[in-house]
């Protein structure tokens, strides 16, 4: 049986996770290799939704890695593994309400899971509008609106 | 290693509580992710992020990034309007390419007649065309933002003399400058300028051989190459971007048509023409093959002849079109453009690949060039100041 590593949220809620999955986190591989694992992780900037969604994450990434290496021998002529499920899989995990998705992404970057930073943050910005940037991350207007005025005009090409 | 840990999870703490103090070394994370444009609108957002933007740490990346990515650019005229549009360089060619979409960059609109595009710099273009008065105007423009600035007149002695301007880019100072080089010139004085100083104004520079330049010009780490006579001796002008001087490379006899009539292009670094078998830089479905000529640098010479004898298949695969000859791709795919379509053929495989150009639409009868290697980057904004 694989060794299990124990994760606590925010909230002291416990989640238990094969070391294998929990390995695609930067942050807690380092921990692993430095031995300090037992008696579980707390993670006290992770609450427990949040922690639920990244855990799904990784777990299907290992999984899908185990499969690609196992199908290794049908990569396209490029070299490249054209995982289209993955990616479809993706796309629907991302498919949560703002604040969810804002979460994720400050986890992915605490635990430092790059492909789930990548994708809370493309999905996060896509298509925002300066206001909703603003809204998103809580940024107060620090521009007058005439120094506004002039940082649109110069950058009126990235408007169209 | 561990105080950095739990400093930083502080930090995501407190954030998460009231969502304030996100890391900047986040945010540089996030914006490193999105394209230019997605960059260029989020200045917008504070001073902060703005400062972030413009971090020299940040342009370079982007620098890096958009060098890695290399696109298509393809200069439409509409009805009093420059078109761009470019797309991805194929990385890898197959038989069965499928069409490449394209991306509407921007549009530079002008009032006039006789447009050309006389240069493509390091993702700046140059443009001219002949005011509504009858006067040569000339614009640069940055394609993937719509930036663009009207050169101003320059001061000519003689109402007769003409000039010809190329557009220059130096890498070490990242600065660019046309160099406008006065025709049937007794005179030895040509001028410069040099972009985002703020004022744009021409400077006389000097050179001491006489310079009658009738051909565009291609700069390659930071010389800008033009095919020029002088007195009476067919040359190739190499003009010193960073420190304005001039030198000269005599060109071999036999390899004169291949300077003065084919397309000069920048091969692995190096000054090199593409001319097909007509002579010239176009190519159709009876072309039997292609020369290229690599020349060198201003330093060394090497004025090597190769020449690539088209597949059997290129006349299926080109079929009536007409092509130009436009660059390479790499150091193997030689580019072919048309309206519609682009066309690869590589010289050690000597596959030939057609890939449909989608997204065109009306324009695809008009006015065109294309250009290799276009890069998008912010990088360049300053050229506008």
């Amino acid at each position: 049986m694989s060794k299990k590593i124990i994760f606590e949220s925010s909230e002291g809620e416990s989640f238990e996770v094969d070391e294998a999955v929990a390995l695609e986190c930067q942050t807690i591989k380092n921990m692993i290799e430095d031995d300090c694992t037992d008696g579980g992780i707390p993670l006290a900037n992770v609450n427990s939704a949040t922690l639920t969604k990244v855990i799904d994450y990784c777990k299907k990434h290992v999984e899908a890695a185990a499969a690609a290496e196992a199908n290794a021998g049908d990569k396209d002529i490029y070299g490249a593994n054209k995982d289209i499920e993955l990616k479809t899989w993706d796309e629907e995990f991302v498919k949560v309400d703002q604040p969810l998705l804002f979460d994720l992404m400050l986890a992915a970057n605490f635990l430092i899971i790059p492909g789930l930073l990548d994708l809370t943050c493309k999905t996060m910005m896509r298509g925002k509008t300066v206001l909703q940037i603003r809204e998103i991350f809580h940024i107060k207007k620090d521009y007058t609106d005439a120094e506004e005025a002039e940082v649109r005009k110069e950058n009126a090409w990235a408007f169209e | 290693m561990k105080s950095k840990r739990s400093k930083r999870a502080k930090t995501l703490l407190n954030g998460r509580a009231n969502s304030k103090t996100i890391p900047t070394d986040l945010i540089i994370d996030i914006l490193s992710r999105l394209p230019m444009k997605s960059v260029a609108r989020f200045r917008c957002v504070s001073k902060l992020w703005a400062s972030i933007v413009d971090l020299p740490y940040l342009k370079e990346f982007f620098t890096t990034r958009a060098s890695a990515h290399p696109q298509l650019l393809f200069v439409y005229k509409e009805k009093h309007k420059f078109v761009f549009l470019s797309s991805p360089q194929p990385q890898n060619l197959d038989e069965n390419s499928t069409p490449e979409a394209v991306k509407h960059l921007s549009r530079i609109p002008f009032r006039g007649s006789s447009c050309y595009v006389s240069g493509h710099v390091q993702g700046l273009v140059c443009l001219k065309f002949i005011s509504k008065r009858m006067s040569p105007v000339q614009i640069i423009c940055n394609p993937s933002t719509g930036q663009a600035l009207t050169l101003p007149k320059k001061r000519m002695r003689r109402s007769f003399t003409r000039a010809r301007n190329i557009l220059g880019y130096d890498p070490i100072d990242n600065q660019f400058k046309v160099l406008s080089i006065t025709r049937y010139s007794t005179l030895d004085q040509h001028q410069v300028l040099t972009l985002g100083t703020g004022e744009l104004k021409w400077r006389t520079i000097k050179c001491s051989t006489p310079q009658d330049s009738f051909q565009q010009g291609i700069c390659i780490n930071g010389v800008l190459y033009y095919p020029v006579c002088t007195r009476g001796i067919d040359m190739i002008g190499c003009f010193h971007v960073r420190s304005e001087t001039f030198s000269f490379i005599e060109v071999e006899t036999t390899s004169i048509g291949a300077v003065f009539e084919g397309t000069l292009i920048n091969y692995n670094g190096k000054l090199s023409s593409l001319i097909s078998d007509a002579g010239d830089r176009f190519a159709d479905g009876e072309s039997r093959s292609i020369k290229l000529l690599v020349i060198g640098n201003f330093e060394k010479q090497e004025w090597s002849k190769h020449e690539y004898v088209l597949p059997p298949m290129w006349k299926n695969v080109v079929g009536r079109a007409d092509l130009r000859l436009v660059g390479f791709v790499g150091t193997s795919e030689v580019v072919f453009s048309h309206p519609s379509q682009v066309i690869y053929y590589n010289i050690e495989t000597q596959g030939v690949v057609k890939v449909a150009i989608q997204g065109m639409g009306a324009s695809s009868k008009c006015k065109f060039a294309t250009f290799v290697n276009h890069m998008e980057d912010l990088k360049f904004t300053h050229a506008f100041k």
